[in-house]
C-alpha cells in the first residue's frame, strides 16, 4: 500500500469527498474518460464509502443531556460544599489550637486581667503599670485588673505581657466584654491558682509560644470560652505535665500544621462535639500528642482522607501503644491511608472494633499488613464485614503476623 | 459520465454561534450551554461510539466531555471552532475509557438480528458488524479520520483544526485507512 497519494490518488479522493475545485473536477473527468482503471478504482472506492456509510449514525441517548446538566449540576454543588468544607476546616483548625495548646494562652491572657498567681508580697507597684495600659486600652475596666488579689507586678513588667499588649489582636481579644465575662468566671480563676499552672506559665517556652502568632490568633476564638467553661478543661490546666507537654516545640509544631489540626477537629465532629475534642486534649492525652511528634504521621494526617481515618477516636486511644504509632510509619500503610478507598475502610464500624483488639495490633506492627494494604485487591476485601470479623480473631493476626 | 457527486452530507451546523452561546454561558447564564449540548450531542456521541465501538462507554464519553467542556469553557478560544475544541476532550475522554480490547465491544444497542428470515437483511447486519469490525481494528490516527469524514462529514480543513494536523496530513491519513478499509472489506465490495 502506497501511504504517499499520487495526484490522481488525490483527485480521486477530493471525488469521493466533494472536495474538488471547478479545474480540478475537469482534470479528473478526463483522467477517468481516459482510463478504465481509474474508472474501477473511483467505482471501487464509492462503493467502499457506501458500505462504511451504511453503517449508519446512532440516535444519542435520550438522557444524555439532561445526564450532563445533572453531573455539572453535582458538580457545582460539589464545589460548593468543598468550599465551604474548606472553610469549616480552617475554623476548625483554630479550635484545635485551643483544645490542645492556646488553653495555656489564655490562662496567659487571664493573668493579664487577673493577675494571678501570688509570687510575691506587695502589688503597689504595679498600679502605675496597669493605669498605664488601661489608660492605653480604655476598653478595660479598672475592675478587670485585680491588683488587690493578685501580685502581678512580675508579669505586668514581663516582656510576654508587654507583647501581648502591643499585639492588636490580643487588645482585641481582652476588649471583647463576652471574653472578660468569662475570664471572671470564680470557678476559672480558683483553678488559675494552682501552682503548678503558675510555673509552667513562668517557663520560657510557654513564652515563645505565646509569640506566635497563629496561637494567639487561636485565643480570639469563641471556643475558648466553651472550653474553659468545662471543668475537665480547668483541671486539666492545672496539670503541670499537660503544661510542659503544650510547650514541646515538637508538639507546637505539629498543632501548626493544618493536616494535624484537621485530623484532630475531625475526631471532634466524629463524636458530635468540639468539647469533647477540647476536653480530651487537655485531659493530659500525651499518648495522642506523643503520636503527632511523630514525623511519618503528621505527613501522613497532611492527606485529608488519612486525617479522617486517623482522627476516628478507636484509632486515637491507640495513639497510645507504640508498636502502633510504629506502624504508621510504615510507608505502604501510610500511602494506603491516603487514599479514599481507605478511609471507607476504616468508617466501618467492625474494622474499627477489629483495630482496638490486641491482636490486630500485632498483626499492623508486623509491617507485613502494611504491605498488603498497599494492594487494590486487599483494599477491596478488607471492606467486607466477614472480612472485619476475621480481623478480630487472634488466629487471623498470628497468621498475618507471620 | 461515471462521476456521480454527490453533494458532501452535513451534520454540523456551520452556521450555529457557538461563540454567542459561550459568551452568555460564561456572563452567568448556564441555560445556554444547554444549546451547546442539544447541538453537539448528537454528532459526539456517534465520534464516540465509533472510536470506541461500546453504546455505554461512547455515553461516558460524551457525557464527560460536556461537563468537562463547561468547566473549561473559560479556556476555550472563540477564534477556533467549537466543535474542534470539543472534539479534543472527546478524544481525550475516549482515550480514557478505551480499556477493553476493540474486539470485544460492539455494543448490544448495535447487534444485528442474526436469526432473521430476511436473507438480505441477515447479510445487510453481517455487513455493518464487519465494517464497524474493520474501522475498530484502524490505529486510532487513521481511525478518527474515517469516523470524522464519513460520521460525522467534517471537511478536510474541519478535520485539520479539529485533529491539529495540516491538511496534507488529513489527506494522507484517509486515504491510507481507505486502503487498509478496502483490504479488509474487500469481500463486501465485490458482492
Amino acid at each position: 500500500m502506497n501511504p504517499f497519494p499520487t495526484r490522481n490518488d488525490d483527485l480521486l479522493q477530493a471525488a469521493l469527498d466533494g472536495e474538488m475545485s471547478p479545474e480540478e473536477r475537469i482534470e479528473f473527468e478526463q483522467w477517468l474518460e481516459g482510463d478504465a482503471r481509474a474508472r474501477e478504482r473511483f467505482e471501487s472506492m464509492q462503493r467502499l464509502t457506501s458500505i462504511v456509510e451504511d453503517v449508519g449514525l446512532v440516535v444519542a441517548p435520550p438522557d444524555l443531556a439532561a445526564a450532563a446538566a445533572r453531573e455539572i449540576s453535582l458538580r457545582k454543588t460539589r464545589d460548593v460544599r468543598n468550599e465551604s468544607s474548606a472553610r469549616g476546616g480552617r475554623a476548625m483548625a483554630r479550635k484545635t489550637m485551643i483544645g490542645l495548646a492556646a488553653a495555656a494562652a489564655v490562662v496567659l491572657v487571664t493573668f493579664s486581667i487577673t493577675g494571678y498567681p501570688p509570687i510575691g508580697k506587695g502589688t503597689e507597684g504595679t498600679i502605675g503599670q496597669a493605669n498605664r495600659y488601661q489608660a492605653a486600652q480604655p476598653q478595660l475596666s479598672a475592675s478587670d485588673v485585680k491588683l488587690g488579689d493578685t501580685a502581678v507586678q512580675a508579669f505586668l513588667q514581663s516582656d510576654v505581657f508587654d507583647r501581648l499588649m502591643k499585639d492588636e489582636n490580643a487588645r482585641k481579644l481582652l476588649s471583647d466584654a463576652s471574653v472578660r465575662a468569662m475570664l471572671a468566671d470564680g470557678a476559672l480563676t480558683q483553678s488559675l491558682r494552682d501552682q503548678g499552672v503558675a510555673r509552667a506559665l513562668n517557663d520560657d517556652a510557654i513564652k515563645r509560644m505565646m509569640a506566635n502568632d497563629a496561637l494567639r490568633r487561636a485565643v480570639a476564638d469563641d471556643a475558648v470560652g466553651r472550653a474553659l467553661a468545662d471543668d475537665a478543661v480547668r483541671q486539666a490546666l492545672s496539670d503541670e505535665a499537660t503544661m510542659r507537654l503544650l510547650s514541646d516545640p515538637a508538639l507546637q509544631r505539629a498543632l501548626q500544621d493544618q493536616g494535624v489540626a484537621r485530623a484532630v477537629n475531625d475526631a471532634a465532629r466524629v463524636q458530635g462535639a468540639t468539647m469533647e475534642a477540647a476536653k480530651k486534649a487537655a485531659n493530659n492525652d500525651t499518648a495522642m500528642a506523643r503520636a503527632l511528634k511523630e514525623p511519618a504521621l503528621v505527613n501522613a494526617l497532611r492527606n485529608e482522607a488519612a486525617a479522617r481515618v486517623l482522627a476516628h477516636d478507636a484509632l486515637a486511644q491507640r495513639f497510645a501503644d507504640a508498636a502502633f504509632v510504629a506502624a504508621l510509619n510504615d510507608r505502604a500503610i501510610s500511602s494506603a491511608l491516603r487514599t479514599e478507598a481507605a478511609a471507607r475502610v476504616f468508617s466501618a464500624d467492625a474494622l474499627r472494633k477489629a483495630i482496638s483488639a490486641d491482636a490486630m495490633q500485632q498483626a499492623v506492627s508486623s509491617g507485613l499488613l502494611g504491605r498488603a494494604m498497599a494492594s487494590d485487591a486487599m483494599m477491596r476485601a478488607v471492606q467486607s464485614d466477614a472480612f472485619a470479623r476475621a480481623l478480630m480473631t487472634p488466629r487471623f493476626a498470628a497468621a498475618v503476623g507471620n | 459520465m461515471l462521476t456521480n457527486f454527490s453533494p458532501r452530507a452535513v451534520y454540523l451546523d456551520q452556521s450555529a454561534d457557538d461563540g454567542a452561546a459561550v459568551k452568555r454561558c460564561l456572563n452567568g447564564e448556564p441555560a445556554a450551554f444547554e444549546v451547546l449540548v442539544g447541538r453537539y450531542q448528537h454528532i459526539m456521541f456517534n465520534v464516540a461510539l465509533r472510536m470506541l465501538g461500546d453504546y455505554e462507554d461512547a455515553r461516558d464519553a460524551a457525557q464527560n466531555t460536556f461537563v468537562k467542556a463547561y468547566e473549561k469553557l473559560g479556556t476555550y478560544d472563540p477564534e477556533r471552532r467549537f466543535f474542534s475544541w470539543m472534539y479534543r476532550i472527546l478524544m481525550n475522554e475516549c482515550l480514557n475509557l478505551r480499556r477493553r480490547p476493540a474486539t470485544e465491544q460492539l455494543g448490544d444497542t448495535e447487534a444485528e438480528v442474526s436469526d432473521s428470515s430476511d436473507v438480505d437483511a441477515v447479510e445487510a447486519a453481517e455487513r455493518k458488524r464487519d465494517v464497524r469490525q474493520a474501522i475498530l481494528s484502524l490505529s486510532p490516527a487513521y481511525r478518527e479520520v474515517i469516523v470524522l469524514r464519513h460520521f460525522a462529514a467534517l471537511s478536510y480543513e474541519q478535520m485539520s483544526e479539529a485533529i491539529g494536523v495540516p491538511t496534507k496530513t488529513v489527506k494522507s491519513r484517509l486515504h491510507t485507512a481507505r486502503q487498509q478499509l478496502a483490504s479488509e472489506l474487500a469481500g463486501w465490495m465485490h458482492r
